[in-house]
């Protein structure tokens, strides 16, 4: 056999065998496949298109074109407040939420006793299901016979309104979303970041006379920020997408106060059955969010550092 | 040798054993098949011969001969052998068992053939439920919308539930059966959709703790009593109120009312006026004088003398603030009274007591009457067999235990209120209003859930206490909200 010809076969056997595991990667794929055409990209495409259409379930979509992008974006005179209510818990929320997450794990990190302990107490409040919460935090911050109030008066703390307040139900939400928020997935992801931080590199930093904040400051942040920057994504989307809290806690008032863009979708969704439109306030606020990633993603480069590049 | 197995082979055979399994799990089910025969038969037919034939004879006449037969038809062996039927039946998650089991049950021991798997829906859904049950065509035979809550028209104008004057009048259903208002209350455009479910007289009412008038000195009014004016009801509003100890809430607040549509309709009612016109298509609250009157009274009494709670204040809920002492009254309706008695535990803390609001200036009592029905899915394939189900529902028997087995209110029929009252003295207070009482306006448009809403987000903003809003101002804001919504076209 000539070698061209022993090349040939030998790639065509090659060839057959990647084939084979292609195949192979396919079928395992499969169901997770079927579960994302058939429940997530197939209903997404379907919402685009009922983006176009009046529809109030109990009668097929009727077309209309563009009519509800022009009706959301220059006559509803709850979407731009709502959007920018949801932006406003976000810039509240996000903050602080990352920034308590990386304060416990860098408190967990820290070699003394029970650890194991105080990372399931501070873990366990994420595993309470938000209605519970809502409900219990509606007891606590109660304006008369709430136990927080109760408190700041004995005190002699002026109590504020909070979930009947408007100028505090939104704060007030921040506050009950971080509790169940600081201690959750978010501290872990942090935990498993810090722990892969090179201990060399503390101990080159301690040599050079690095105190513990020199150490925390030019080790620990810079080796953090790619864990820093998915969380940052990751909540950011998470944050926008409030409506759980809202809708058991204060139903979107008081006097509009907490309501929240989702909240507006579902409202026109499952209590005016205004499908079509509910539909188009959810692409667009889609557009919104993505666009936002987007901007995370190029700023990203100028302070997220990835140990080992140049 | 024995020959290795590779992982390769072995994810391998696995899946594919797995695959398998998988695949005989989900064989079709064996379906028995009916399948019917058809046969030809021939048929003899006979066929008419005519013969002309002029013939003179001799006419016998014959006296005919009339026989009447009297047959007995066993008309209800008949209809217990039409009736077969599958069903599904929907019901709010709040209706207690087991009524909705004992209705079942006692209706397929008379058709044994018809048996009916119930839907339990949970309230704060059960209207998406079910119009996304009937837009995936499985809505159950039986569902529920209320005539008060809106819902029912859409329903109705959507093609959902189907009219039932034919059953009613095949039957020669006697509606007087039940109070002709919550009858009224399913007509629409002339038709009949469904039997009475819920219903209550809505005599608007304030319940007071009583024990407040004993110490006081003040006779109480009698509870079907229309006397006491709306000056002697701000007195004792005033008069029971115990103001905060320092910077805390009250130690008892004079009335309560909840933010809502009812509280507007109900105040706006007791001052001679409307807060929705007879037509939903107006919002009288800023055009009409006796309804501004209304809301004037009720801003008085929330921001400027601030004797009401605060909207959510009342962490448990109105009645157990006044079971417990610390509000001295709140507004509701005859359901709400009958809520409150069962309230009370503590008769040295609070006692049932009840205030009428006064007669108009046009002799109505204020209220305004709310109900639900039983209907049938338009898509219903067993409209006859649910037919008679929702009469047994609506039925005598069923108004009852409807009312004393499930716990709800349904004070839809004159033969069920005996009982009811013979339960409590409450159901005697309200009877009057059975006939004669004011129904409830509904948005034209049915955008009942738009106007709760705008009504709740704009009323909490309008009667904000902490940072005051100028009445007038309030007022056309909140005008202008509730209008918005009923010029929206038809939902």
């Amino acid at each position: 056999m000539t070698t061209a010809a022993t090349v040939s076969t030998a790639r065509r056997k090659r060839w057959t065998a990647m084939r084979r595991e292609a195949w192979w990667g396919y079928f395992f794929m499969a169901p997770w496949l079927i579960g994302f055409i058939g429940l997530t990209l197939g209903p997404g495409l379907a919402s685009l298109v009922l983006t176009l259409t009046r529809y109030n379930v109990l009668r097929p979509p009727e077309f209309i074109g563009l009519d509800n992008y022009v009706q959301v974006l220059t006559q509803d005179e709850l979407f731009y407040p709502s959007i920018a209510r949801t932006f406003y818990f976000a810039a509240l929320f996000v903050p602080l939420a990352i920034g308590g997450s990386l304060l416990v794990a860098v408190l967990l990190n820290s070699k003394v006793n029970g650890t194991v302990l105080f990372r399931t107490l501070f873990f366990v409040p994420s595993l309470v299901p938000v209605v519970a919460a809502a409900v219990l935090w509606g007891w606590l911050f109660n304006a008369d016979w709430g136990i927080v109030n109760q408190g700041l008066r004995a005190l002699g703390i002026p109590a504020p309104g909070w979930f009947s307040d408007r100028q505090w139900a939104l704060p007030t939400l921040v506050l009950m979303s971080l509790w169940g928020s600081v201690g959750g997935t978010r501290m872990i992801i942090f935990l498993a970041g810090l722990q892969g931080v090179p201990e060399e590199l503390y101990d080159a930093a301690a040599i050079d006379g690095a105190n513990a904040w020199q150490r925390a400051r030019h080790v620990t942040l810079p080796l953090m920020t790619p864990t820093i920057f998915f969380n940052l994504i990751l909540g950011v989307i998470g944050a926008l997408q409030v409506f759980t809290s809202a809708f058991v806690a204060t139903r979107g008032g008081p006097s509009y106060a907490t309501w929240f863009i989702g909240l507006h979708i579902y409202k026109h969704a499952f209590e005016y059955f205004n499908m079509g439109y509910a539909c188009t306030l959810a692409w667009l606020f889609a557009v919104v969010i993505i666009g936002l990633t987007i901007i995370q993603q190029r700023l990203s480069s100028r302070w997220v550092f990835y140990y080992g590049e140049q | 040798m024995a020959s290795k197995l590779s992982r390769r082979e072995l994810i391998k055979r696995g899946s594919i054993a797995a695959t398998g399994v998988l695949l005989s799990a989900c064989q079709p089910k064996v379906v028995e098949k009916v399948v019917e025969v058809t046969r030809e038969v021939e048929k003899v037919v006979e066929k008419e011969k005519v013969v002309k034939e002029t013939v003179e004879v001799e006419k016998v006449v014959e006296k005919e001969k009339v026989v009447k037969e009297t047959v007995v038809v066993d008309a209800q062996a008949q209809k217990k052998a039409a009736m077969k039927a599958e069903m599904s039946w929907a019901f709010r998650a709040d209706i207690e068992q087991p009524w909705p089991t004992e209705r079942a049950d006692s209706f397929t021991d008379m058709y044994p053939d018809v048996h009916i798997e119930q839907v339990v829906l949970a309230r704060s859904d059960m209207y998406p439920k079910e119009y996304a049950m009937h837009a995936a065509g499985t809505l159950p035979d039986i569902c529920f919308f209320y005539h008060s809550h809106f819902q029912q028209w859409r329903a109705i104008e959507n093609g959902v539930v189907m009219p039932v004057d034919e059953f009613a009048n095949n039957d020669q259903l006697d509606l007087n059966e039940w109070f002709p208002v919550f009858i009224d209350m399913g007509m629409y455009k002339g038709k009949l959709y469904g039997l009475p479910s819920w219903g209550w007289s809505g005599w608007d009412c304030i319940t007071i703790n009583s024990l407040l008038l004993e110490e006081a000195g003040i006779e109480a009014p009698e509870p079907t009593s229309h006397a006491t004016s709306m000056d002697t009801i701000t007195e004792w509003i005033f008069k029971f109120y115990d103001p905060p100890k320092g910077d805390g809430p009250a130690e008892r607040f004079g009335i309560s009312i909840g933010i809502g549509d009812i509280s507007f309709e109900t105040l706006c009612r007791a001052f001679n006026g409307y807060f929705i016109s007879p037509d939903g298509t107006k919002c009288l609250i800023g055009e009409d004088e006796n309804a501004n009157q209304a809301v004037k009274w009720w801003y008085d009494l929330a921001v400027t003398e601030k004797v009401t709670p605060v909207a959510g204040e009342l962490a448990a809920g109105e009645y157990v603030a006044w079971a417990e002492g610390k509000l001295a009254m709140f507004m509701t309706g005859s359901l709400g009274v009958i809520n409150a008695e069962r309230t009370t535990r503590d008769p040295q803390v609070c006692k049932l007591g009840n205030i009428m609001f006064p007669t108009r200036k046009d002799g109505k009592i204020p209220s305004q009457m709310r109900g639900g029905h039983w209907n049938i899915s338009a898509a219903s394939k067993n409209g006859a067999v649910a037919w008679e189900f929702i009469k047994h529902l609506s039925g005598k028997d069923g108004t009852i235990g409807f009312n004393l087995v499930a716990n709800q209110g349904a004070l839809v029929r004159p033969d069920a209120l005996p009982y009811l009252k013979g339960k409590s003295p409450v159901y005697n207070w309200f009877e009057q209003n059975l006939m004669d009482g004011m129904i409830i306006h509904a948005p034209a448009n049915s955008r009942g859930s738009e106007l709760g809403d705008a009504i709740a987000q704009n009323a909490t903003r309008w009667f904000d206490r902490r940072d005051p809003m100028p009445f007038e101002e309030g007022m056309m804001m909140f005008h202008d909200a509730v209008q918005k919504v009923l010029d929206l076209p038809m939902g």
